[in-house]
């Protein structure tokens, strides 16, 4: 559960700034719209793609549809499991989670959505503060750490792959591509490091192997890994970390230019292990019964954080 | 009455108030606090109210009621208004909480012990031994310095003369603190000129002191004891509490399925194995405590803790059959109690009690229900009581049918009209009923947290300021005199 916060939290998040981020994209295509402009919008959003859709519609759907994985649904999510954990959350954490959670509930974005998702967006970011520096850095923690950052690695892969394939044909086109990186609330690292030339491949290159920016992939699975490191604490190698540990050498020894050339492969690649290491996940922290086994011998552990995984 | 009458409304009625001696005429005490309030404005009030009630949302201060077996989250209503106690009146309830407890535990003691109390005849034996508490089976089992109740919730109410009486003791598993100790977080963020010019003693020491007589009970030779709280988990309707408290003692929040017994002693599992857990402030009810020796169905407890805890493997705050001394038939004994341990008077009254196992007493009873309140002596919660004048017919005539049958299993004591004092509504400010549960701790010494949780009936008139039955609280201050003995 300490898991599920931290993937629902960094969701939520992602779900608002990319929904704000495309909404004032539209603002710049007023002229000339393009016809899949909103439907993009779900795509990016991890909906199966209608042909057409109109702005408040997508918007809505995003934010608050409960056939999908909506904005809404992700909070709840994340207020429940908050809910389940809160022993092991600071007051702070679990306040803030809350006051997130109510004052969402209260407020609508009717028409102007910025005011509403930049709520979210400080509000998740509020609590990603107080989870690093009001909580001990425990095994609890840790479990938040994995989540939020598998999650993170998750939704950038994604991004630059969708749109990589959205804009194959359309040429170079700039604005979409810083459209992207402040998705990714990364635009200005962007710029300290490649100038103004925003094409398709510099982006995919900077959002999927930098290791400065703490939104990149790279810099994320790196992230998990330290995060599984410290719940394993015994040391030696658990299923998790040996995925994992692939997984992250694999995106930090690519090849920046075949990757700048053809983000698709790497982004393959990340999915076949997804599965993997949510296999391993699983079976590893998140099923006491399976923990004894592997723990034979040691019929005194059994984890009650980790039992409250599932 | 209408729900939105002002408070000079109900200043003739009979009731005490706190606050006003007549309309618009604050007592001394409230000078200030009358003054402040008038200042602010009632759509001031309001907004602040507002948000007092957001921040207690966010804290996830909510309790669930139980209705026709749904449970439906809510929030326990603040009122702003403080109550305050000046120092000389709470000398004297201190002094009256601290000898009405300290005889309690002698007779728990005593009662699970050599029972001299009920051989000497001090108070009648059948009453003490047939109340629903009384664990027989306990009966010469020794607890760590005698001490049976660590933490009591003695309901006061306060009569139309302003004086206090004891109206109910809780010794098992009272609740309430964590509304005191939030309530005044509450109140200094959002009306903190309330406080100025008012010296108020402080409730926050509550955690510190309950944490070391916790500690204090563990054996001797344990260094570093491990005490932790045992909740039932998070559909309790108290979880808040227990989840507040767990985390002000930083003690583990732990329920049954956390804890383990081995041979008589009890572990906690961790994710690096097991730890020897030495003290269990437990907020479970005795008979789910252990499925083992109470309720088999308990999913909530842990098999095997009751025999651990009287091999003296663990020690349970508080300790198991405290209910015998908060029977509310056994409650009509406490005076004699206090004499024969303490021998002094009691400092407290109690209010007058039939009890409907004697003969004569049940008579008069039964004859004139529609002026008493009859509670069950072993409820808890306001569930089960008839208040006599607002009955209807019918239930008195099934009153009359229960108190037949089961003569032990009720009580019955006059109407006690409770003091009143205004509390804030969207039509101004309305009277309303109220009493106060101080809390008392007990270890190296006994003490009484200044003030306690003032609980108060939102409905107008209603005499029920149970938070089940739609109560509200609001924040109590014992102020220190400016002058001693001023008051």
């Amino acid at each position: 559960m300490l898991y599920v916060l931290g993937r629902d939290l960094e969701r939520t998040e992602h779900l608002a700034r990319l929904v704000r981020v495309h909404f004032e994209l539209s603002l710049d295509r007023s002229v000339h719209p393009e016809r899949r402009f909103w439907a993009n919008l779900l795509q990016l959003a991890g909906w199966p793609a209608p042909d057409a859709v109109v702005r408040d519609h997508a918007i809505a759907m995003v934010l608050g549809d409960p056939s999908g994985p909506s904005l809404r649904q992700t909070l709840e999510s994340a207020r429940r499991a908050a809910q389940a954990v809160r022993p092991s959350l600071s007051i702070e954490v679990w306040e803030q989670v809350n006051a997130l959670y109510w004052r969402l509930s209260d407020a609508g974005w009717q028409g102007e959505p910025y005011t509403y998702l930049h709520q979210v967006e400080l509000g998740t970011q509020l609590v990603a503060g107080l989870v690093d520096d009001t909580m001990a850095h425990d095994e609890a923690w840790h479990f938040v750490k994995l989540g939020k950052h598998l999650e993170r690695a998750g939704n950038v892969t994604h991004l630059v792959t969708r749109k990589s394939r959205e804009l194959a044909e359309a040429g170079e086109d700039p604005i979409a591509w810083a459209s992207v990186l402040r998705s990714c609330a990364s635009l200005e690292a962007f710029r300290l490091r490649y100038g103004v030339a925003t094409g398709a491949q510099t982006v995919a290159r900077f959002l999927l192997l930098d290791r400065m920016i703490p939104r990149s992939a790279s810099y994320c699975l790196a992230a998990a890994l330290t995060a599984v490191e410290g719940i394993d604490r015994r040391g030696g190698t658990s299923p998790p970390h040996r995925v994992l540990g692939r997984l992250a050498a694999s995106f930090e020894h690519a090849d920046p230019v075949e990757v700048g050339a053809s983000p698709q492969r790497l982004a393959a690649h990340f999915d076949e292990q997804w599965a993997d290491l949510h296999r391993a996940l699983r079976s590893s922290y998140f099923q006491p019964s399976q923990l004894a086994l592997e723990l034979a011998g040691d019929q005194l552990s059994r984890h009650p954080q980790q039992q409250q995984q599932s | 009455m209408s729900s939105a009458a002002p408070a000079q409304a109900v200043a003739g009625s009979g009731s005490y108030d706190e606050m006003l001696i007549a309309p618009g005429r604050p007592r001394q005490l409230y000078l200030r606090l009358h003054q402040c309030l008038e200042k602010l404005g009632h759509g001031e009030l309001r907004r602040r109210q507002r948000r007092a009630q957001r921040a207690f949302r966010d804290l996830g201060i909510t309790f669930t009621v139980y209705q026709d077996d749904q449970g439906i989250e809510k929030l326990f209503p603040l009122d702003l208004i403080p109550r305050l106690i000046d120092g000389a009146t709470w000398a004297r309830l201190d002094r009256g909480l601290r000898q009405r407890v300290t005889a309690l535990n002698l007779f728990l003691e005593d009662v699970y012990g050599a029972q001299r109390i009920l051989r000497q005849g001090a108070v009648p034996s059948d009453v003490v031994l047939s109340a629903a508490g009384f664990h027989r089976e306990l009966v010469g089992l020794r607890v760590p310095h005698g001490l049976r109740c660590q933490v009591a919730g003695i309901d006061l109410v306060r009569d139309h003369h302003g004086v206090f009486h004891v109206l109910e003791d809780n010794l098992r598993t009272p609740s309430g603190i964590s509304y005191v100790l939030a309530n005044r977080q509450i109140l200094k963020r959002v009306v903190p000129e309330l406080f100025v010019g008012y010296d108020v003693r402080p409730v926050e020491g509550y955690c510190h002191d309950f944490l070391a007589n916790l500690r204090w009970l563990a054996p001797p030779e344990v260094d570093d004891p491990t005490v932790v709280l045992l909740t039932p988990g998070i559909y309790n309707s108290a979880y808040f509490e227990h989840w507040y408290l767990a985390k002000q003692m930083g003690i583990e929040l732990v329920e049954g399925s956390d804890l383990l017994v081995d041979q008589d002693r009890v572990f906690m599992r961790t994710t690096d194995g097991l730890r020897p857990v030495h003290v269990i402030y437990r907020r479970l009810d005795d008979e789910f405590l252990d499925p083992i020796s109470g309720r088999p169905d308990s999913l909530v407890g842990v098999p095997g803790l009751v025999n651990a805890y009287r091999a003296g493997g663990v020690v349970l705050a508080n300790g198991l059959g405290n209910g015998v001394a908060d029977d509310k038939a056994v409650y009509a004994l406490v005076p004699d109690i206090i004499r024969y341990y303490l021998g002094e008077e009691p400092i407290l009254p109690n209010v007058p009690t039939y009890l409907c196992t004697r003969e004569k007493e049940r008579a008069h009873v039964v004859d004139n229900l529609e002026h008493l309140v009859v509670k069950r002596v072993d409820g808890s919660g306001g569930y089960g009581m008839l208040i006599g004048p607002m009955s209807t017919r019918a239930q008195r005539a099934g009153m009359r049918r229960r108190i037949e049958a089961q003569p032990r299993q009720f009580v019955a004591q006059p109407v006690i009209d409770l003091s009143v004092q205004p509390v804030l509504t969207g039509g101004g400010l309305a009277s309303r009923h109220q009493d106060l549960r101080p809390f008392v701790l007990s270890g190296r010494e006994t003490t009484v947290t200044p003030g306690g949780l003032t609980r108060v009936a939102l409905r107008p008139g209603s005499l029920v300021v149970n938070s089940s039955q739609g109560g509200g609280s609001r924040d109590t201050w014992v102020t220190v005199d400016e002058e001693p003995g001023a008051a």
